[in-house]
């Protein structure tokens, strides 16, 4: 029985096309009550007091929540700043400062509007490069001192009080690197990135629904990337413990990133204790786009020490993550988005000074990719430049630059199962990389271009499964790993179908429950495949292992020369067999039970990692494994209306083993189709009160089918280089497939018309104006 | 204070009693309890709550519940079983054009308008027709390929 690596059709795929697939937002119990926020109108500003009075006494209002009704206790993921309904000070618009539950969602929204806040305005700080500095005019968080950190920053003489993260990378003698480019006809080549305010906008909006039972257990259904994350989470706000929390995950209509913690599901579970009733609370797109998370942009400053011959030998880097009123999920940004500054390639001498920083805008967070997938905007886009300055081909200088397997990174990650080489080869020649570009007719121009990416997953991690086999031979997998649209519940399928030899219908997945499915950390950081795919191995085994013991009395044979496969225990060389299911029979009384026996498999894997350095990053291995993808682009441009087409896409990408090649070739198109999204045109804008004014899918542009070449033009490519502890050698596919994307897009369109933009998203106004600029100089050229 | 309202959804009848400012979504979604029909955008704009009424395609979100009187809809849940899949939904299947399923409702009928009006769509003709529909897990290339083959079977 070969299933994995087959296109199996997904186990969930049935309930989706015919509607019955239940999300959050699909939920009905009975006696359920309705939940809208009160949001803060300012970006900073202080409390002075909150009137819920008039709230109250309306009709159909069933609980009114304001910070004085929890505990006092900041949250966050690694520095707790932050309340869950604002405390004594609002930092940005939008922040949810009460919160309503009534009979219907109108009655709690009209209820928000009676509450009355009264605040006093504080002047909001929006640039980073000024919340950066050691006198800014404005301070956040006044009290950051105090707070529960559980992270190291990098050591400074005196911390800017609106830092919120400091990492540096110490790594070779980055003078001489300098010295030797200079001194050897080499070149220099110094300029400054920046990435867009881009949001996951999953099509499904955040959501929730609390229930609290009699016995003070909280049930939250929510569609979210982690179960126990958020059991934890909820736990934590709430002050429980977290057996005391069940968190039962339904279909997620995407994540991306953007549903790794339950804010909004704390504040419905804090509702519906007040109110004696379960409580929804599902948010608007607008509270959607405007008050979640988003991916917040970088700034990068990049200097590159080059050979005349094209091989880079040092790099320098300042980075700033334009975090926003709490540090959020996009706490570890600052390290992660590092890693791609060696990236594949050989870097003898490495500095980067990453930091992130408050300001009174909407929170940074996670969005496929990291903080990869921006520094890749800036480090691809040096490589296309290096290679036009050393007039050396871009995919040749790369190749040039690469490791080779088993050497380390300026990082000090092992380059294992090292498959950059593959990558970038396989999509140039899908691109036809040695054949330009056609020319077309003013004012449009076709060009090329390339990229390659990396995207680490983090360590120390750890997934357990549970695998129960029935007495008619089926097998019943617990697992926390989270289905978010990636197809995690059909590979983790295939694996138990391959593992027992039997049919991919006979397996049964028991989805997240922390009630009843055992500890996974989180469906993010492209880890489910590697990491819940090893555990469900081992849980496979485990059971098998039960199963043999089990049988070998009854075949008279030693357990290890037994095998079990198809619903079958055989002695091995010999035709002596029994059925799984004459394990189970025995007679009790008048009926038939389970025997002796509950054959229940279970493993924990994990991967353990030593952090780094904060002053240095060095250390030992620092994540679970390193993936590679390379993309290409061949792009129109218009440059009378700045108009950019993507005329053909190719992604790239190495995942080890194609658990499931049709789900690799979908995580190839549906993550460049966000790539061109990000690098083109989506765009989070504020006024200046730090409001978002596009927080509508009219107006924050996803891609549609428009923006996406046609079918023919589009190809995905798969490259397998098995990774030493993957599941069949298997790696993640999730991630990577955005991270080349905008260099690649970038580039291409230098390749066309000749010009450069260095801030996301590339759009037309920006084309025509680059566009404009070089054809007033009369300049081509790039320095 | 709630207006009764009697339609046909899936060719069965339903007397239902909605507010005035309520949506049609929020009619099928809440007032008959039928949830493939999602909310997603609001506005208009993403096609999720696509619903067909006599056979015209309409965005839920954009009609009031009560403009639906007497009208015949189809909703997803109505355009096959899972014992008897619609050739669409087979396709999407088949295709690898679902991944976290939220817009697919929509998609669906959407496909089915199509092909019900224009049994032979070109690649062009289907990218038109899907203007209206949103997929953040960016299904479109996969869609096209689904709905040309159903297109290409039923020739």
């Amino acid at each position: 029985m070969n299933v994995v690596g087959t296109s199996a059709k997904r186990i969930d795929g049935i309930e989706k096309v015919t509607g019955s697939a239940e999300f959050t937002t699909d939920i009905v119990l009975p006696r359920m009550i309705h939940a809208k926020l009160k949001r803060s109108p300012y970006a900073h500003a202080k409390i002075l007091n909150i009137d819920t009075t008039k709230a109250e006494q309306m009709p159909g209002v069933r609980a009114v929540i304001t910070a004085a009704d929890l505990p006092d206790i900041r949250l966050g993921i690694l520095t707790l700043d932050e309340h869950l309904l604002a405390h004594d000070k609002t930092r940005l618009v939008g922040e949810p400062v009460a919160a309503v539950a009534a009979d219907t969602p109108e009655i709690a929204r009209a209820a928000c509007e009676q509450i009355e806040v009264e605040y006093e305005e504080l002047p909001p700080l929006f640039d980073p490069e000024e919340a950066i500095r050691l006198d800014p005019p404005v301070v956040l968080h006044e009290e950051y001192e105090e707070y529960e950190k559980l992270l190291e920053l990098a050591e400074m003489d005196e911390r800017p009080p609106n830092l919120w993260q400091a990492y540096r990378i110490r790594h070779g003698d980055i003078d001489a690197a300098f010295k030797k480019a200079e001194d050897e006809g080499g070149h220099i080549i110094e300029n400054r990135y920046a990435t867009g305010y881009v949001h996951t906008a999953c099509m499904e909006p955040h959501g929730a629904v609390a229930q609290w039972s009699s016995d003070g257990t909280l049930t939250l259904w929510a569609g979210g990337q982690s179960p126990y994350i958020a059991r934890d989470g909820l736990a934590k706000a709430l002050d429980l413990s977290p057996s005391k929390v069940r968190v039962i995950v339904p279909f997620v209509g995407g994540a991306f990133g953007g549903k790794l913690t339950v804010k909004e599901g704390a504040i419905a579970a804090a509702l519906a204790r007040k109110a004696r009733r379960p409580v929804k609370i599902i948010l608007t797109r607008a509270e959607d786009l405007s008050a979640t998370a988003a991916r917040t942009p970088f700034i990068f400053d990049i200097k590159d020490a080059v050979t005349k011959d094209g091989i880079l030998i040092g790099r320098k880097v300042t980075s700033i993550l334009w975090g926003g009123g709490y540090s959020g999920e996009g706490i570890l940004k600052p390290i992660f988005s590092t890693h791609l500054y060696p990236g594949s390639y050989r870097l003898a001498a490495l500095w980067v000074d990453s930091y992130g920083v408050y300001t009174n805008r909407v929170s940074g967070g996670a969005l496929r990719g990291y903080g990869c997938a921006e520094s890749a905007w800036a480090v691809e886009t040096q490589m296309d430049i290096i290679a036009r300055k050393c007039d050396i081909d871009a995919v040749e200088l790369r190749i040039n630059n690469l490791l080779n397997e088993g050497e380390r990174t300026a990082i000090t990650m092992p380059a294992h199962a090292f498959s950059a080489h593959e990558c970038l080869t396989k999509c140039a020649d899908a691109i036809e990389w040695e054949t330009p570009s056609e020319s077309l007719e003013h004012p449009w121009y076709r060009g090329k271009g390339i990229a390659l990416g990396n995207k680490y997953s983090f360590a120390p991690t750890a997934s357990s499964t549970e695998l129960k086999v029935h007495e008619d031979a089926s097998c019943e997998l617990r697992t926390s790993a989270v289905d978010l649209g990636q197809g995690a519940y059909t590979i983790l399928t295939q694996i138990v179908a391959d593992e027992f030899g039997i049919e991919i219908d006979k397996v049964k997945l028991v989805t997240p429950d922390t009630a009843i499915t055992p500890f996974d950390h989180v469906a993010g950081s492209s880890r489910q495949t590697f990491h819940t795919g090893n555990a469900t191995r081992m849980a496979c085994d485990d059971a098998k292992r039960q199963i043999r013991e089990l049988a070998a009395p009854k075949l008279e044979a030693h357990p290890d020369d037994l095998e079990v496969s198809g619903g079958r225990i055989s002695v091995k060389g010999s035709s002596k067999s029994i059925e799984v299911e004459d394990l189970f029979v025995v007679e009790m009384l008048a009926g038939k039970r389970p025997a002796d026996v509950e054959v229940i498999g279970k493993a924990t894997w994990e991967v353990s990692a030593s952090p780094h350095d904060p002053n240095t990053g060095q250390g030992e291995e620092p994540m679970a494994y390193m993936g590679h993808g390379a993309q290409a682009a061949e792009v129109e441009v218009n440059v009378e209306t700045g108009q950019v087409r993507i005329r053909k896409f190719v992604s790239a990408i190495d995942v080890g083993k194609a658990m499931n090649p049709q789900g690799v070739e979908m995580q190839n198109y549906g993550g460049g189709c966000m790539g061109i999204g990000i690098a083109l045109h989506e765009d989070m804008c504020f006024d200046a009160s730090g409001e978002m004014t596009n927080a509508s899918l009219m107006d924050y542009k996803i891609p549609s089918i428009i923006e996406m070449p046609l079918k023919e033009y589009m190809e995905s490519i798969i490259v397998e280089v098995p990774h030493q502890h993957g599941p069949y050698g298997a790696k993640g596919a999730g991630e990577i497939v955005v991270v080349p994307t905008s260099p690649a897009i970038g580039n291409a369109i230098y390749d066309a018309i000749g010009v450069r933009i260095w801030d996301q998203p590339l759009t037309p106004e920006k084309v025509v104006k680059a566009w404009k600029e070089k054809t007033a100089s009369g300049n081509g050229s790039e320095s | 204070m709630k207006y009764p309202l009697s339609l046909t959804v899936n060719d069965e009848n339903y007397d239902i009693l909605v507010e005035p400012y309520h949506t049609l979504m929020e009619a099928i979604r809440d007032g008959i309890g039928l949830t493939g029909t999602k909310c997603a955008c609001e506005d208009g704009r993403c096609g999720t709550c696509t619903v067909l009424i006599d056979g015209q395609l309409v965005k839920s979100c954009l009609m009031l519940g009560l403009q639906a009187k007497g009208k015949s809809l189809l909703t997803i849940e109505g355009m096959g079983s899972p014992d008897e899949l619609h050739p669409l939904q087979a396709a999407f299947l088949e295709h690898g054009a679902v991944q976290c399923g939220y817009c697919t409702p929509g998609m669906l009928l959407t496909a089915k308008q199509l092909l019900d009006e224009n049994p032979n769509p070109t690649e062009e003709d289907i990218r038109s027709a899907f203007v209206g529909n949103l997929c953040r897990c960016g299904v479109y290339t996969h869609a096209t390929e689904a709905i040309l083959n159903v297109a290409g079977e039923e020739e």
